[in-house]
């Protein structure tokens, strides 16, 4: 049984919303809603919130169970069916993710470096954080997300006297398209917060503290992207590939002090690091779950691992295919965050598991 | 005709066993492997043997006892047997020379024997009335088998025995010609009490029954090592510290089978969680005033005798960066120095990699002026920067080492020869750069700076796979070395309590003194992670408010 405390649950899900997200999302959703991110993040997040509630309408009635565990012990050969489907989802998720990371850490560090490599040594580092147990994951998101969280307030409070206020004006430009657009493209990335209930049994996850994550992560997410649109305005967000990065070259304490792009990406890479773990303790959890009698999740960390940096130089031969993928991926996180949950609320809705 | 009993023999060159075994007896070995098992027999005979003659009980015939304690004792110079004849009876006193207070011994215990007291003429005439009228030492233990005996000897005690007795008396006078209290050579203060522990283990228990009067102070004894017999003591606070650890601790403690017990860090290897972790996973420490703040927040201390040095747990990582001055100064000044302190842990760790990863991959990382300064003066320096830094590092490790080694006299000049070396020569013949010697002396500061010694030894191990990984991978390596090293960390316990406890996981009432050290006046918890039974240290409302 898992050893993780509300507290870094709390962490873990603000994280997953949060270290993606900020990296190509800017500017996809300064293409199509300009400077309306500050009302597309919380429209966003409020159907993540609804995700979180149809999962835990669900979990409340079968204490000491994950949502997967609910799926594979009430619903039986179809509960089996979602959690494979889910665990393909997450697996998509952890290449997604994968691919990202290594395109910045060559564009930006190691340019001559092999990806298959680097994408190697991140696997090896992830899985070597899932092998030692989920708690030592999550105690390692405890030791790193603050000092990123107070990096990122540390960025805003030095581009403070960069801001152009004028930036955010006017308000609605795109009208309701664009919202709806932006909070589109947006939902694929936050939705991903149903990770929670996904590995975490009542005991750890409820619907306040799953509230309470996606809150840190909507907060977050408002200072990076309203930020970024205050320094460099949402026709340069919309065409930059890296608009937080680009943000953060802005940063000059004085003449000597100008060079901390690389600092700060050096104290966002292991977080980047943990959600590449997270994505892999999902997607072996879910092998456990399903087929527990043949394999433990553990033994599953590194076979999995190594699919995943095949599967994200496959899947995804630029990183431009990512960029691309985001448009259509909400499709994907509307059905696994939304559609199947209220599916089986319905199907469960008139079974209950006996007290605790 | 007396008889006497001829115990087995003990010694190798008598064992009757080896002696008779021949290179014919068992042709299957080599006359060296039969050379060296007549050598050294098994362990296992010797403990069957001496389990023998340990649990033989005293006999009544003094000639008997004389005969099975000289035998054992054969060749031992400096076991001295006095016999003292009184009328009516025998007595003799077995004690180890320069381990025993000789002036004592004559004082109070042989002078009463020789020497009749016209008021109570018939008190040596048993050991009962010898031991309640006769002898003015203050401890004085039965012993009642040959093994107790031999022990209490070996124990720096005088034995006393009487003819027709089937028992002994075992005299505490101890020789405390040893070291003195004296301060502490590897954990000097500015501020603070100047004892330190010594090589007496009694002494040291003492030192900290003077700091802690309370009864609930327990000393738990035990003896490990087979051949040395190293008395070790577990001390703790009853109802402080968490009884599953000390029930841990206790068995852990009774299974250790050595031999030999001669420094506290025999122990400490055999006690830790996880042996092959470079971090240390107890806390040794010379202070008497450390020690008893580390068990009055619940945690327990192990002596040894022998030695100084004595073991503390569980530990987290944040000790290794806390010294006792903290307590002593202002929280301000503490505060201030502490952060120096974890500021300069982290220059001890990554700054030589930190310096190889951006000069070699991230040159825009460093502002225009201070690169174009770095360039020239690598521009004619032979060596990449990772060799470089290998170069300096090692060497200045080397002089580090050296310097403890050599005598004071001389390692002064040592010193000052390897800093002209290092430092002037190499960087004028073209084999370092001088901001590389910049880099390296300000680590090596930087490692001083760490107030214990195990954690510093540590940190500076850890620099050179950094520095590997810099030079493969730029900043991308040493991000993977520090995740590496922090999952490591994450997953490493100290008897239960996980290493980064407070920080991650999250405990807001330890917080108060990992990465500040909040007034006395807010310190009235003591940390969940050790003392969960009772917690509160001291009431509320103890901040000053004096009126005006």
């Amino acid at each position: 049984m898992e050893k993780v405390s509300r507290r870094q649950a709390i962490l873990i899900g603000s994280s997953y919303m949060f270290i993606v997200t900020i990296i190509n999302l800017p500017a996809q959703v300064a293409q199509v809603d300009k400077q309306g991110a500050w009302y597309d993040i919380p429209t966003a997040a409020a159907a993540a919130a609804l995700s979180l509630c149809l999962i835990w309408a669900v979990m409340r009635r079968f204490p000491d169970q994950d949502y997967l565990a609910v799926l594979v012990n009430h619903l039986k050969l179809a509960g089996r069916m979602l959690v494979l489907l889910y665990m393909f989802f997450f697996f998509l998720i952890s290449s997604r993710d994968l691919r990202l990371l290594v395109d910045i850490v060559s564009v930006s560090l190691l340019p001559q470096t092999p990806t298959l490599l680097i994408g190697s040594l991140v696997v090896f580092s992830g899985a070597m954080a899932v092998r030692a147990g989920i708690e030592v994951a999550s105690r390692m998101a405890e030791l790193f997300y603050p000092v990123l969280a107070y990096a990122v307030v540390f960025m805003l409070v030095c581009l403070t006297k960069d801001f152009h206020w004028d930036f955010l004006q006017p308000v609605f430009e795109n009208g309701w398209q664009g919202w709806l657009r932006g909070s589109w493209v947006l939902f694929g990335y936050l939705g991903e917060v149903i990770v929670l209930p996904l590995i975490f049994t009542d005991r750890t996850f409820d619907l306040k503290r799953g509230l309470v994550a996606l809150g840190i992560g909507t907060l977050m997410l408002e200072l990076s992207f309203v930020g970024t649109t205050l320094v460099l305005g949402s026709e340069i967000t919309a065409r930059l590939m890296y608009p937080v990065y680009e943000q953060v070259r802005q940063i000059i304490i004085t003449d000597f002090l100008d060079r901390f792009d690389l600092f700060i990406i050096s104290l966002w890479m292991p977080m980047m690091f943990l959600k590449i773990a997270f994505d892999l303790y999902v997607v072996c959890h879910a092998g456990e779950t399903l087929f527990h009698r043949v394999a433990p999740g553990r033994h599953l960390t590194f076979p999995v691992g190594l699919l995943t940096v095949a599967s994200s130089m496959w899947l995804f031969r630029r990183s431009v295919d990512v960029i691309r993928l985001n448009w259509n991926w909400t499709v994907f996180t509307l059905v696994f965050a939304l559609v199947i949950p209220a599916c089986s609320l319905v199907l469960l809705l008139f079974r209950r598991a006996p007290a605790r | 005709m007396n008889k006497t009993t001829r115990l087995r023999p003990l010694t190798r060159r008598q064992d009757p066993a080896s002696a008779s075994r021949s290179p014919e007896d068992d042709p299957g070995k080599t006359p060296q492997q039969h050379a060296s098992q007549a050598q050294a027999p098994s362990g296992q005979g010797q403990e069957a043997e001496r389990g023998a003659w340990e649990e033989r009980p005293l006999a009544p015939r003094l000639s008997e006892n004389e005969a099975a304690l000289r035998e054992l004792f054969c060749d031992c110079s400096d076991v001295v047997f006095r016999k003292v004849r009184v009328p009516d009876t025998e007595w003799l006193i077995v004690y180890i020379d320069g381990l025993v207070k000789t002036d004592d011994l004559h004082m109070h215990a042989l002078y009463p024997l020789l020497f009749e007291d016209p008021e109570h003429p018939d008190v040596v005439r048993s050991l009962d009335t010898v031991l309640q009228m006769g002898l003015s030492v203050s401890q004085v233990l039965e012993v009642h088998t040959l093994g107790e005996a031999v022990e209490r000897i070996l124990s720096a005690h005088a034995v006393l025995l009487m003819d027709g007795q089937t028992k002994g008396l075992a005299l505490n006078i101890v020789n405390t010609n040893r070291r003195q209290v004296a301060e502490p050579l590897s954990e000097t203060v500015i501020r603070g009490p100047r004892e330190g522990f010594t090589e007496v283990l009694r002494t040291n228990t003492a030192l900290l029954r003077q700091r802690i009067r309370t009864p609930n102070l327990k000393m738990v004894p035990f003896t490990i090592g087979t051949q040395t017999r190293t008395q070790v003591v577990l001390a703790y606070i009853e109802g402080l510290a968490d009884k599953k650890v000390i029930a841990e601790v206790t068995q852990r403690l009774k299974n250790i089978r050595l031999d030999a017990v001669l420094e506290s860090g025999y122990l400490e290897e055999l006690l830790r969680d996880s042996p092959r972790s470079p971090f240390p996973q107890m806390q040794y420490s010379e202070r008497p005033d450390t020690v008893a703040a580390q068990l009055l927040e619940g945690r327990f201390a192990v002596f040894t005798d022998g030695t100084p040095f004595v073991l503390t747990g569980p530990i987290t990582f944040w000790q290794m960066l806390q010294s006792s001055e903290d307590y002593y100064e202002q929280f301000w000044m503490s505060n201030a120095i502490r952060w120096l302190r974890f500021g300069f842990f982290l220059i001890a760790l990554l700054l030589p990699a930190f310096y190889i990863a951006t000069i070699t991959y991230h040159q825009d990382m460093i502002p225009t002026s201070l690169v174009l300064t770095v360039a020239a003066a690598r521009e004619t320096i032979p060596f990449p920067a990772l060799i470089e830094a290998l170069i300096m590092e090692i060497s200045f490790e080397a002089l580090r080492e050296a310097s403890i080694r050599l005598p004071r006299t001389v390692g002064q000049a040592v010193s000052i020869l390897g800093a002209l070396v290092i430092g002037q020569a190499a960087v004028q013949a073209g084999i370092v750069s001088a901001p590389m010697v910049i880099v390296v002396a300000l680590t090596g500061i930087a490692s001083f700076t760490i107030p214990k010694f195990n954690a510093a030894i540590t940190i500076r191990m850890l620099r050179f796979p950094l520095m590997l990984l810099a030079a493969v991978l730029g900043l991308f390596g040493i991000v993977l070395g520090v995740f590496w090293i922090a999952v490591h960390l994450c997953s490493l316990r100290s008897f239960g309590v996980p290493y980064l406890a407070g920080v991650a996981p999250y405990r807001p009432g330890e917080l108060k003194d990992i990465l500040v050290r909040a007034p006395w006046w807010h310190m009235d918890a003591r940390p969940w992670s050790y003392a969960k039974a009772n917690r509160r240290r001291m009431p509320d409302g103890l901040r000053p408010s004096p009126r005006r």
